[in-house]
């Protein structure tokens, strides 16, 4: 007996890749695949093979794997430019196919990698639809301002095809196209500067898309953060107030994720590298610090500057100074003395806020440059009109010369790596003239350092 | 921070050289000791054997001759010699060779066909499997069947062709891949042997000879394609032959038929066991190919329970590139 098993399909791509002819069953699998005869080669590895074939003028030969949703084909492809043509780029070429081999798709094979992109897609999508069978708007939900307009939109020409809502990209074919085309398409939407990905998922169990489809929309890129509606007067000199927010939202995730590195949330680590998130995470803080200095500075050194004064007591400021830090000073064993409750007050006019930032830091520096054990005093009093605030320290002092310097901008008094910024008296002691106060220091070297913040006194209290 | 402030351009481009100098040679003094190892450690599975090595160094040079020798056609008898004269080949060999050794894909698809033609020596000096005529290939060369036959017999033909190549050191233009085929025409274009137009002369009488799809390996991918239901049968050793195990195994476990020839080779247990379960074998099967390849390795315990989805997952998670 005699048998010949070996059938060929034969087919044709012209020059632009485009499938001419093509026996069966390679016509069917094309056009279940989306492709239209003639058309676009739609099997990437056929298309790739056809390609080099030309720009190589070479007979090439491979085998070929290929799926469309329900059958995984593999084939073995000959394609042969037409070599009698002298122009590379005009030539046809030959394409037979032997060894055509169809199996149905497994179904977790198929499914299972879809599957998450579905759910990612539903997740992240800024407007999803429900599709008919002609890819026709049945109901379309949005959430957010940025496609609102699009969704009401889409919502009045419910019955037409979704692709008239859109610019799709590269795209100068008769719409809508087969839905595994547009599947993946990345598109432009009317009310967003971003670039979108349409993710198309049939709905049907025996012929995927008999009972219409979910369109998700999935924007590429997160929405950019809405810039703070800064004042039109603010210079732009330092890190300015815009730029302040958005650095600070990465350095405190740094922070964060250092963090768990650091108590080893995520596991056990060894011990140097929970050191080095340790280092991650001081020095994040200190970024973030500097961060919110920086922003202040530019603040104070706006001539608008403009604090809002509040009838405060001077001595109630200065407790919640010192309880804020207390534990930072109990960490270097130092007593922190600061009026008691009805002990004193000190009328004054001041924005609470300010005051407040300009007391924790001064007490924050006399804990920094107090001695281990040592010991800050901190006075309230009222006298001529005026209210003061005094933090005395037992530090090494400042000489003259660097008691000239001390409020002056970056000023470190050559200390370093202390996780200052030499901003802090700087833009205390503007924040203490914007609200037509004083911030002066009074020391000898050896003897401690006594700043005091001098306000006007409420006269109504 | 920064203490080359004070040092202009000029002395920045100097040190700028240097240091890439100094970085290639540091990189060369550092692999010098794992080549050396493996050059040293000769036993006879190495991958890098002198035979390998002047194997792979003949199989460049036989295909730099065959672009000369088209050129030479083309060039009257003054500029080339009379006929059957090799001076022209011989002067033009080294420009036109040291392209392509130097070359990662060259030099490496080079390798997998000397190492396949050795271990199939080895295979039939130990075992007894013959190299061209398997029981496989007999079987199917008196199918019934008229074109599997034909197949068959090309399959035949090619890898007794192959057999005698290898014994030769020799690498026939029409045996490259199509993507070397093309950089190896690229690289012709460019040495300096005759005219340009002479060389795209010769380039296009090559490229006109050629055809893919006669390659031996081709003709085995096609035969096992048309051996389609029973095409499991390629993937005995023993009763395949090794060139089909090889491109059974490479297209089941779907890896380059280059990396199913490098699971063969010693040191790679792990891709063989993995790639063998990927294709479907059972744990009895698997450890018979095994018997032949690595006689002395035993499968690790547990390794029955792998399954062949997980086996070809590990396996693609290997993200070995042959010519980087």
């Amino acid at each position: 007996m005699v048998a010949n098993t070996t059938f060929v399909i034969r087919a044709s791509a012209d020059e632009e890749n485009r499938l001419i002819s093509a026996d069966e069953p390679l016509a069917s699998f094309h056009r279940r695949c989306g492709g239209e005869l003639p058309g676009p080669i739609v099997t990437p590895a056929l298309l790739e093979l056809v390609a080099k074939s030309r720009a190589y003028g070479l007979r090439l030969a491979r085998a070929i794997r290929a799926q469309d949703d329900r059958e995984a084909v593999t084939m073995w492809v000959e394609v042969e430019p037409d070599l009698a043509e002298p122009d590379a780029a005009n030539r046809d070429i030959r394409i037979t196919i032997s060894n055509w081999h169809a199996q149905p798709l497994r179904e977790d094979a198929a499914t299972n990698d879809s599957m998450h992109r579905v759910a990612l897609a539903r997740h992240m999508a800024g407007l999803s639809a429900r599709l008919g069978v002609r890819q026709e708007l049945l109901a379309v939900v949005s959430e957010g301002a940025e496609l609102a307009a699009l969704a009401a939109r889409m919502r009045s020409g419910i019955g037409q095809p979704w692709t008239d809502f859109v610019t799709l990209e590269g795209n100068q074919h008769r719409q809508p196209m087969h839905w595994r085309l547009n599947d993946g398409a990345r598109l432009r939407l009317e009310g967003s500067s971003r670039a979108w990905t349409a993710c198309i998922v049939p709905l049907g169990r025996s012929d995927p898309g008999s009972a219409g489809f979910d369109l998700h929309l999935v924007p590429e890129q997160p929405l950019p953060e809405a810039p703070p509606a800064a004042p039109a007067t603010i210079r732009g000199n330092g890190i300015g107030l815009d730029i302040a927010p958005v650095l600070r939202q990465p350095v405190a995730r740094i922070i964060a994720n250092a963090e768990t590195i650091r108590t080893q949330l995520a596991g056990p680590l060894a011990d140097e590298y929970s050191a080095y998130a340790a280092d991650i995470a001081a020095a994040g803080e200190h970024l973030l610090a500097l961060i919110d200095d920086l922003a202040t500075l530019d603040l104070v050194e706006n001539e608008d500057f403009d604090p809002a004064p509040d009838q405060i007591d001077l001595a109630d400021v200065a407790r919640r100074a010192a309880g804020i830090l207390g534990v930072r000073a109990r960490e270097r064993g130092i007593t922190v003395d600061v009026p008691l409750i009805g002990e004193v007050v000190a009328p004054a006019i001041g924005e609470f806020r300010r005051v407040l930032q300009i007391l924790l830091n001064l007490v924050g520096n006399a804990i920094r440059y107090s001695p281990e054990g040592g010991q800050i005093w901190i006075r309230a009093e009222t006298a001529d009109g005026r209210a003061r605030v005094i933090v005395a320290d037992q530090g090494e002092g400042l000489d003259e010369g660097e008691q000239a310097r001390v409020f002056e901008k970056f000023e470190r008094l050559g200390r370093q790596g202390d996780g200052g910024s030499g901003l802090g008296l700087y833009i205390s002691r503007r924040l203490a003239v914007a609200m037509a106060g004083t911030l002066s220091v009074e020391s000898t070297k050896g003897q401690g350092a006594r700043f005091t913040l001098d306000l006007p006194a409420d006269p109504n209290a | 921070m920064s203490e080359d402030i004070s040092i202009g351009p000029a002395d920045n481009l100097l040190e700028h050289a240097l240091r890439t100098e100094l970085a290639l040679g540091d990189r060369v003094i550092a692999n010098a000791g794992p080549i050396l190892r493996q050059l040293v450690a000769n036993d006879d599975h190495s991958l890098f054997s002198d035979e390998v090595i002047a194997g792979i160094r003949g199989m460049v040079l036989h295909c730099a001759r065959q672009m000369l020798r088209a050129v030479a056609k083309l060039l009257t008898a003054d500029v080339a010699g009379p006929p059957g004269n090799e001076a022209f080949v011989e002067n033009n060999l080294a420009s036109l060779s040291a392209p392509l050794f130097a070359d990662a894909a060259f030099l490496v698809h080079a390798h997998t066909l000397v190492l396949e033609a050795r271990l199939a020596e080895r295979l039939l000096q130990r075992s007894g499997i013959d190299p061209v005529l398997s029981p496989l290939m007999q079987e199917l060369a008196a199918s019934s069947d008229t074109d599997l036959a034909a197949q068959a017999m090309h399959v035949l033909a090619a890898q007794a062709r192959f057999v005698q190549h290898q014994r030769r050191m020799e690498w026939p233009l029409n045996e490259l891949p199509g993507d070397l085929f093309h950089k190896a025409m690229m690289v012709l274009q460019t040495t300096g042997a005759a005219s340009a137009e002479t060389l795209a002369a010769a380039q296009q009488a090559l490229r006109q000879d050629y055809d893919e799809s006669r390659r031996r390996v081709a003709q085995i991918t096609r035969l096992i394609m048309a051996m389609d239901r029973t095409a499991v049968r390629a993937l005995a050793l023993d009763h395949a032959g090794l060139a089909i195990f090889v491109t059974a195994l490479g297209m089941a476990s779907e890896q380059d038929r280059e990396l199913a020839v490098m699971a063969l080779c010693d040191n790679q247990f792990a891709r063989l066991a993995l790639a063998l379960r990927a294709a479907g074998l059972a744990q009895g099967e698997v450890e018979k190919q095994f018997v032949y390849l690595h006689p002395d390795i035993d499968l690790p315990p547990g390794f029955e329970a792998l399954r062949p989805d997980r086996a070809a997952q590990l396996l693609a998670m290997s993200d070995t590139d042959l010519s980087a």
